[in-house]
Parts: structure tokens; sequence; C-alpha cells
């Protein structure tokens, strides 16, 4: 049924990285809900795997000294959601997570894995962006750190080479204290769907609650790569909350540039661009105590 | 009557969505409460007046929506599925949005 010709259980992140190093054709194997499709469709048949799925030292969520979250990338999506630190610190995160495929696929699938596809449609994506995560990536030189609007190089690709692994994904605390933000996925079921369009908006309420100090907006599928709405989230900066509701989803239109493929024309998603975006604000304001 | 369609690629015939994954078949999330009622009546053409149950109720669904959507919207759509996507642009075409 899968057509691979051999497969290596690395015993740790730098075993991995050697054998990767030795391999220039082998693919990483997590928790193999996109890899074992590819090959069963035989875009990878005959390949090589090289599986990190047993590496104990990069599963877990934890919160460091520093108040920053530190998501350990092998952390399933059904992880994620669960997670007593994500639910009391970064609901969106957990919220978004529990919208990719059905019960089994998030009980395997990893939030490292999500990321690391370089995929426009992943469901942790947008929310990861919308709060300018940090990638730890270790390679046989050491550590590096890229931020999340650096990470995307187009569609499949991100700043990572072949014998690197995404060791860590960090939310610094400054990035998700004070904040609410909310998920939206547009897709053309409620369940085992890829979105059409996925919204993520992250917002900062002012201390009475009326004005928003800060919005962050990130779309996915609204281009090659999942991306923020820079100028949408400057022409909502300070206004009235109620104000931004209305406004940001316009201008979130000149932001995006989506394409007509065969599953949804790009009218349709920019339809969805300019009605989405004012609801998933509204509901993350109304999360950080908004009357609305 | 409003999501399951079978997508073509226009100049090579190809089916484009020949997956379950693509193919948008209604999960249990999408399906509303269903209540089915029994009318009694005898169905003098058949035998012992009975009659077959497999097609009825599948059959007046989607005139019954399509005729719904004409009624709040003013717009007929006359093909199937009517999802978003097909809406979007009946009522962009209408000027409604």
């Amino acid at each position: 049924m899968y057509d691979i010709e051999g497969i290596y259980k690395a015993q740790s992140v730098a075993d991995a990285i050697a054998a990767l190093g030795q391999d220039p054709a082998a693919v990483v194997i997590a928790g193999g809900t996109d890899v074992l499709i590819k090959i069963r469709e035989g875009k990878l048949a005959g390949c090589r795997l090289v599986s990190i799925h047993d590496l104990a030292e990069l599963k877990g969520i934890a919160l460091a000294a520093n108040g920053d979250l530190e998501i350990g990338p092998l952390s399933t999506f059904r992880d994620v959601t669960y997670d007593p630190i994500i639910r009391k610190l970064l609901p969106v995160l957990g919220e978004a997570t529990d919208m990719a495929g059905g019960p089994q696929l998030r009980a395997a699938g990893t939030i490292g894995g999500n990321v690391s596809n370089g995929i426009t449609s992943a469901d942790s994506a947008s929310t990861l962006v919308a709060l300018d995560a940090v990638l730890r990536v270790q390679g046989p030189a050491g550590l590096r750190e890229v931020p999340i609007a650096d990470w995307y190089k187009g569609v499949g690709k991100v700043d990572m080479a072949h014998d690197e692994l995404l060791i860590k994904i960090i939310i610094p605390k400054s990035h998700y204290e004070g904040w609410t933000g909310h998920y939206i996925k547009y897709a053309q079921r409620n369940a085992m769907d890829i979105a059409t369009l996925g919204v993520s908006c992250a917002v900062k309420l002012s201390p009475d609650k009326k004005t928003a100090e800060e919005v962050h907006l990130a779309f996915g599928v609204a281009g090659p790569v999942p991306m923020r709405a820079k100028n949408a989230e400057s022409a909502v900066k300070g206004l009235p909350i109620t104000e931004a509701i209305a406004k940001i989803g316009a201008a979130a239109l000149g932001d995006v540039n989506p394409r007509t493929s065969w599953r949804a024309s790009k009218e349709f998603r920019i339809q969805l661009v300019g009605e989405l975006s004012g609801r998933a604000l509204a509901e993350a304001a109304k999360k950080g105590g908004a009357a609305l | 009557a409003l999501s399951e369609e079978m997508k073509y690629d226009e100049k090579t015939g190809r089916l484009l969505n020949g997956n379950l994954l693509d193919y948008k078949m209604p999960t249990t999330m999408d399906t509303p409460e269903l209540h089915a009622l029994f009318v009694e009546t005898d169905d003098s053409s058949a035998p012992f007046g009975n009659k077959s149950l497999g097609e009825p109720p599948a059959i007046p669904v989607a005139p019954a929506i399509r005729n719904a959507l004409l009624q709040a919207t003013g717009v007929a759509v006359n093909t199937l599925p009517m999802n978003p996507q097909k809406l979007v642009e009946a009522f962009t075409k209408e000027g409604l949005i």
C-alpha cells in the first residue's frame, strides 16, 4: 500500500540531521498525515524516510522562564488544542488547530509539519503569522531563529535547508500578553475540508476596551503563502473598535492576492476577505472584553 | 442540492475532484437534524398499495431551496449545487453585492 524504499528511525535531533545530510533525497516524516498521502498518490513513491516521530525532545508545550510560549513541533493538533497552557494563555491557537481535518488527523498530524510544509491553507499557519511566531531551526551549523514573516518562501517552500529541522515554535510573551485572537476557517463544509480562506485576527484593546490599539490580521489562501495584511492593520490602528470592524474588510482587499483555482474563484475569495476580516476582528475584540 | 458536484477540466474532460476530500459530501457536522413523518396513502398502481421510498425524499429538496432562495433574494439559481461560490457569482451578476 505504501511504496517506500526504507525508513530510518532517528535517535535524536542531531542523528536525524546527520541522516538527512547523508541522503539528499530523504524525506522527513513526523505525523505522516501529508507524507503518507503523497506516497500513496505516487508523488513520493519509492522514497526513503527519516522518521522523527518518536523524538521526545521535540514534543511538549512549555512556558519559558521569560514568559515565552515554546511549542515542540511534534505536538499534534490535538495536543495543542487541549494543552492547559495554550488554553489559558493563547486559546486562539488551540481553536485553530482544532479545525484541521477530522479527529483522526488531529491526533496524528503535528503543528511542526503544518508549518514546515509551507502550505498556505494550513490551519495553524495564519494564526502563527498573526502572532509573529518565531521558528527555531537546528542544522549541522547549530541553531538559528527565523521570524515567521521571513519563513515562507513560496508554495511548499520555507526557509529551512534539507539537513535542518524545526525544533521549536516560539510565541514571545509580548506577542500574546494583552492580545486576544480569533480564527475563522472558511471551508465548503464543517469537517474534513481544506480552507477556502483562513482568517486570523489578533487585537490589543485599550484599557477601557473601546479602542483597537493594535490589530494583527493574517490570511491563509489569500496568496501563495500565509500572509499578513499590513495595510489593513495600519488603517484601523487606534480606531474605536466598532469603526475598526467596519473598515478592516475593505482595507484588507488592498493586501491580498488570491487566485482562481478550480476549488474557488478569485472573486469569491475576495468576497470572503472583505466579509470575514471584520467578523474575525469582532470576535477577537469580544474575547478581549469589548462590548459589541 | 448545496454541496455535491462533479468538476471537470474543460479542456481535457478529466474529473478534477475524484476523491472524497474534493467531492464535498456533507459530513455529520453539516447535516441538519432530520425528522421523518409518514403520510400513509394507497398507491393503486403497485402491489398491496405500497410506494417506493428511495427517491421521493431526494427530489423536492433542491427545488424547495431554490424557490426559498428566489423568494428571499429575487435571484433564480437554476443549476446545482447552490453553494456559496455560485451564489456570490449570481448575486454579483444581479448587483446584490
